[in-house]
């Protein structure tokens, strides 16, 4: 049977439909908590604003257009929760650094020394991304991970394709500098 | 292609967003600029560094608390009377009918329906006491719809028909002591009239407000 798509089970879930949200939610949930968990840098902060996003679709589904992907629709909640977030808790420029111990190592058998490395690595990478102004890790995250396409990032930041292609090349050479330093 | 045009593509065709023509000068460049290749190369190895970035699995208790809550926003999210806010936006409703029967008072407002409506045939023949009533709908209809779109917009759309009409009532009730005041030199049947046109109007401007302003409300994302 053919899978419906996100824009049919946002409509279910527009309709009342709980178990179209539990479709979508699953569909969604692994995308979500990773791009939270990368953009702000901290594991606690993103299972909270991955609650509240999810939440917050439930809540506002009377008012979902299908203007947009739901992907798109999904991503711009997440992100103006966390813009929220640093207002309300956080000083400019502080980014919560994450407890290398929570981090998951892909190699289910590594030994300690390459644990060790590996660590290294994800610290080193987490603290190059965390070092880009917030806009730019956003694009750079929803472009690598999330595939999403520079027309639908630019419409989740509420900008134009043409500044999201140059802030993306500036956010990409930003790490490829902070990786090599 | 020049180098410089050429490495402002890097990320983008990193992203497979440099389609047709562009793609393939691009391309192109990259089999004689050996410089171009290795700035391709370097970007594409932070590319797929950040590719390769893991993130913790979720703890299971996230989802379990997350789909109670969602459980409970369902339960609470029906329509739901605010009293309060029913009350505050029927009071600002009242204001602003008396405020408009001071400008224009009933009467007057009698007598413009009567002279607008005596050139179209329908309405000819039309007892006083109709056009009172007609004349009272504009005294309720606007002040509601007004406070109905505020309201919208502070509180959300949820149960506007049951706040609606719970501020209707309230408006129609508080309005008719002044009414009754203000036309007590009227014969009853048109302070009736003028009433039950306020009442009318304020029901259906208040329905219609509160979901206009629901409608289009600025929305959290």
């Amino acid at each position: 049977m053919k899978e419906p798509s996100d824009l049919e089970l946002m409509l279910a879930v527009k309709a009342g439909d709980r178990t179209a949200f539990e479709q979508l939610y699953r569909r969604y949930r692994d995308r979500l908590y990773a791009f939270l968990v990368r953009y702000t840098g901290d594991p606690s902060s993103a299972q909270d604003l991955f609650q509240e996003t999810f939440l917050r679709v439930f809540r506002d589904r009377a008012r979902y257009e299908p203007r947009a992907a739901f992907a798109t629709w999904l991503f711009t909640i997440a992100r103006n929760l966390f813009l929220d977030s640093v207002k309300r808790a956080w000083t400019p420029g502080t980014f919560i650094e994450p407890e290398t111990a929570t981090l998951s190592i892909p190699d289910p058998t590594p030994g300690p020394l390459e644990t060790l490395a590996q660590e290294e690595a994800e610290a080193v990478l987490r603290r190059a991304v965390a070092s880009l102004a917030e806009e730019d890790r956003a694009i750079l995250l929803l472009s690598r991970f999330e595939g999403l396409r520079y027309r639908e990032i630019a419409k989740i930041l509420g900008t134009s394709e043409g500044a999201v292609k140059v802030r993306a090349h500036r956010a990409l050479q930003a790490l490829r500098r902070a990786l090599t330093d | 292609m020049q180098c410089q045009d050429a490495q402002a593509l890097m990320t983008a065709y990193l992203s497979d967003e440099v389609v047709s023509i562009e793609r393939r000068e691009f391309e192109e460049h990259f089999t004689t600029c050996a410089c171009c290749r290795e700035e391709l190369a370097s970007f594409r190895e932070s590319w797929e560094r950040l590719g390769r970035w893991p993130v913790p699995a979720m703890d299971s208790r996230i989802e379990r608390d997350l789909l109670a809550r969602v459980e409970q926003e369902a339960a609470t999210l029906g329509p739901r009377l605010r009293p309060v806010a029913t009350a505050l936006a029927a009071v600002a409703a009242v204001l602003l009918s008396i405020a408009a029967s001071v400008f224009l008072p009933y009467e007057r407002a009698f007598q413009l329906c009567r002279e607008g409506l005596k050139g179209f045939s329908v309405f000819a023949g039309l007892p006083d006491s109709t056009l009172f009533f007609i004349a009272g709908i504009f005294y309720g209809v606007i002040p509601l719809l007004l406070v109905g779109l505020v309201s919208a917009r502070l509180m959300g759309g949820a149960g506007a028909g049951l706040n609606g009409t719970a501020t209707g009532v309230a408006f129609a009730l508080l309005m008719a002591p002044y009414v009754l005041i203000v036309c007590s030199a009227l014969p009853g049947a048109f302070t009736a009239a003028i009433l039950g046109g306020i009442a009318l109007g304020g029901l259906s401007g208040s329905a219609g407000g509160l979901w206009l302003g629901s409608r289009t409300r600025r929305p959290a994302w």
